[in-house]
């Protein structure tokens, strides 16, 4: 993959296309694409409320990842393997996980993944941040084994690429040339801390293993860039999306403001400069698929 | 007369017919292809099954840990080295958070059939990092096995019975052991995971120990023999499972219990087994269980280490007390 820091867009904020959008889907496609991350924000919105009426437990929420998880995860062949963390509700729609039985884990029935990891080819949900990044390379060392035409998808946060977990990781997967694509979600935040004051940029810190690299904005680049780490074969692509990719930045209330009780982890947060408010990239999106051909009038 | 085999060379073999038994079966870690490990365990290995299924990995504990996982779930099997003891810690988050729950997590539905090999314990006036007692983390750690072989021809079969196993298992050799010899048959029949056994039988008291300090408890046996007092020797093998029955057997039979390890005492294997005693036959006991023991202190220098490990003569005066109680 060719080096690129600046973020891969066909799309502007306002719902403009840029430059040649054609990255060679059917309607089909796209509006399933679309219909994946209205169902994921819809789903998204229901849990929070479900979480806020305690029937679920701490829920980490993903708006404005809608796009970064589905692009990624509607990338993949059946026989790829995704190491989620804890914030993959929306990929683990894509790949075919029985909603229901994902959010078993939040709710507090069982931990890790109540769905079966193999048949959906979904890992168990990750907490220990950065801790899935080994799983996936090894995962991707052993397709490399069997000489089979796959890949491992790994999805991380932009805090997570402090860890010396997601160093070890990436090392490994470039000495071994595995076929292992990591993820790195950035929302923006890690918690309380932005994005800049916990991690350095992670595409650019991938050099570091010599993996290459891409940094998509939005779904359609998520997915061109999905596909074409597939397709050429890189041994590893690093990518950040999520604060850039979606309408809005992370939500204000993180993951722990369910667990916390009476502890208010949110005072302090504060929406990063430059983040678009709520809704605009999911408007964007649809004002631009409307105005184009694919979407049905 | 009988072939004799070293701990090494026993373990190497365990490997070897593993891998020949099994290939989806894998073995690395920290100079371990190449070099044949810095204990010479994996020596040849790379030689007879390729750099595919016997590799050196990057000096990344944690990685090497958590590939296993993912290794495990594309259907390979893995016997990962730590290098010593004292370097395994980088990877405990991994054992911890994943080898140890994976199967809980995944309700039953994922193995993983995974070794992490560790040469342990102190006896080699090795230096600092070298000689650590790593044995209670894992202990503590439910979702584990813990097995310590204490000769050369247990070794052989322990780690195949470990490769074998469908869960994750700690194998923590005894480094000072290494090139302990034993005559006899290399084979995995006899005592399973989870079963101790009696290395030698005596009615006065009864000695539970594992490891490296098998041969010392042996050796206090022989001295108070000669003294007139029978000791049944308990090699527990394996420190989870445990074998309860054969402790509690111990402690019903001789009414006397003397537990001996390297590790420090505080929250030890000893504790655990007195502990279990007082469960299993506290109506039987006769004297307090005594526990012979490396000291509450980070392990120490060379030059102090005779005076950190439990000794022949600690262990046989403990007995002697004990008996005497
Ligand atoms: C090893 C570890 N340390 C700390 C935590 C607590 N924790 C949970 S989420 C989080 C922030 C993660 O930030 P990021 O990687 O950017 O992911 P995001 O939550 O933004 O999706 C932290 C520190 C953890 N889960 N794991
Ligand atoms: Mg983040």
């Amino acid at each position: 993959m060719a080096e690129q820091t600046e973020p891969f867009r066909l799309l502007s904020p306002d719902g403009a296309p840029v430059g040649d959008t054609d990255v060679g889907l059917e309607a089909e496609d796209l509006r399933a694409l679309l219909r994946w991350m209205i169902l994921a924000r819809r789903l998204d919105r229901e849990c929070i409320a479900l979480q806020r009426q305690g029937e679920l437990t701490v829920y980490p929420g993903f708006e404005g990842q809608e796009a970064a998880q589905v692009g990624s995860a509607f990338a993949l062949g059946p026989e790829d393997f995704v190491f989620p963390s804890f914030r993959e509700l929306a990929a683990a729609l894509v790949r075919g996980v029985d909603a229901v039985q994902y959010l078993w884990y939040h709710r507090g029935t069982w931990h890790g993944g109540p769905y079966d990891p193999r048949a959906t080819r979904f890992g168990p949900i990750c907490v220990p941040v950065a801790t899935q990044i080994a799983h996936g390379v090894g995962y991707a060392m052993g397709l490399k084994l069997d000489g089979a035409p796959a890949c491992s998808l790994t999805y991380f946060g932009d805090g997570s690429a402090s860890e010396g977990d997601f160093h070890e990781a990436a090392n490994l997967a470039a000495v071994f040339a595995a076929t292992a694509i990591l993820f790195c979600q950035n929302n923006g935040w890690a918690i309380s801390a932005l994005h800049g004051r916990r991690s350095e940029p992670v595409p650019q810190r991938r050099r570091g293993a010599a993996l290459a690299g891409a940094r998509p904005d939005r779904a359609l680049p998520h997915l061109a860039g999905g596909t074409g780490a597939r397709q050429r074969r890189v041994r590893c692509g690093v990518r950040a999306g999520g604060r850039n990719a979606g309408g809005r930045g992370p939500r204000r209330d993180h993951i722990y403001a369910g667990a916390a009780g009476r502890v208010d982890f949110r005072l302090g947060l504060r929406r990063p400069a430059g983040v678009p408010r709520a809704g605009a990239g999911g408007g964007a999106r649809r004002r631009w698929l409307s105005r184009s051909r694919w979407w049905p009038r | 007369m009988a072939e004799s085999f070293t701990m090494v060379a026993a373990l190497n073999a365990a490997l070897r017919d593993s891998l020949e038994h099994d290939d989806r079966l894998l073995v690395f870690g920290e100079d371990v292809g190449r070099a044949g490990g810095v204990f010479r365990v994996t020596d040849g290995l790379q030689d007879a099954f390729g750099e595919q299924r016997v590799f050196d990995t990057p000096i990344a504990e944690a990685a090497i840990a958590g590939a296993a996982i993912g290794l495990a779930l594309a259907g390979w099997k893995s016997v990962v080295e730590m290098q010593f003891d004292g370097f395994s810690y980088p990877a405990l988050d991994q054992v911890i958070s994943h080898w140890a729950k994976f199967r809980q997590r995944t309700r039953g539905r994922v193995d993983l059939p995974i070794v992490m090999r560790i040469p342990s314990f102190g006896g080699i006036k090795g230096k600092e990092h070298h000689g650590e007692s790593p044995e209670t983390y894992y202990v503590h750690t439910a979702g584990l096995k813990v097995v310590v072989p204490s000769t050369p021809l247990d070794a052989y079969r322990l780690l195949r019975l470990s490769i074998a196993d469908p869960d994750p298992v700690i194998f923590l050799e005894p480094k000072s052991r290494y090139w302990s010899k034993e005559e006899g048959a290399l084979t995995v029949d006899g005592p399973r995971i989870g079963e101790a056994r009696v290395l030698r039988e005596g009615a006065d008291c009864a000695i539970v120990t594992y490891g490296a300090m098998v041969t010392r408890v042996l050796a206090a046996a022989d001295v108070l023999a000669a003294e007139g007092v029978q000791a049944r020797v308990v090699d527990l093998r394996s420190l989870v499972p445990l074998d309860l029955s054969a402790v509690g057997a111990a402690a019903r039979d001789t009414g006397r219990v003397v537990v001996v390890h390297e590790a420090p005492k505080t929250l030890g294997m000893g504790a655990e087994i007195a502990a279990t005693v007082m469960e299993e036959a506290f109506d039987y006991l006769q004297a307090p269980v005594a526990r012979v023991t490396g000291w509450n202190v980070p392990y120490p220098p060379a030059s102090l280490e005779d005076l950190y490990l439990p000794s022949v003569e600690r262990i046989a005066e403990a007995a002697r007390r004990t008996v005497a109680y």
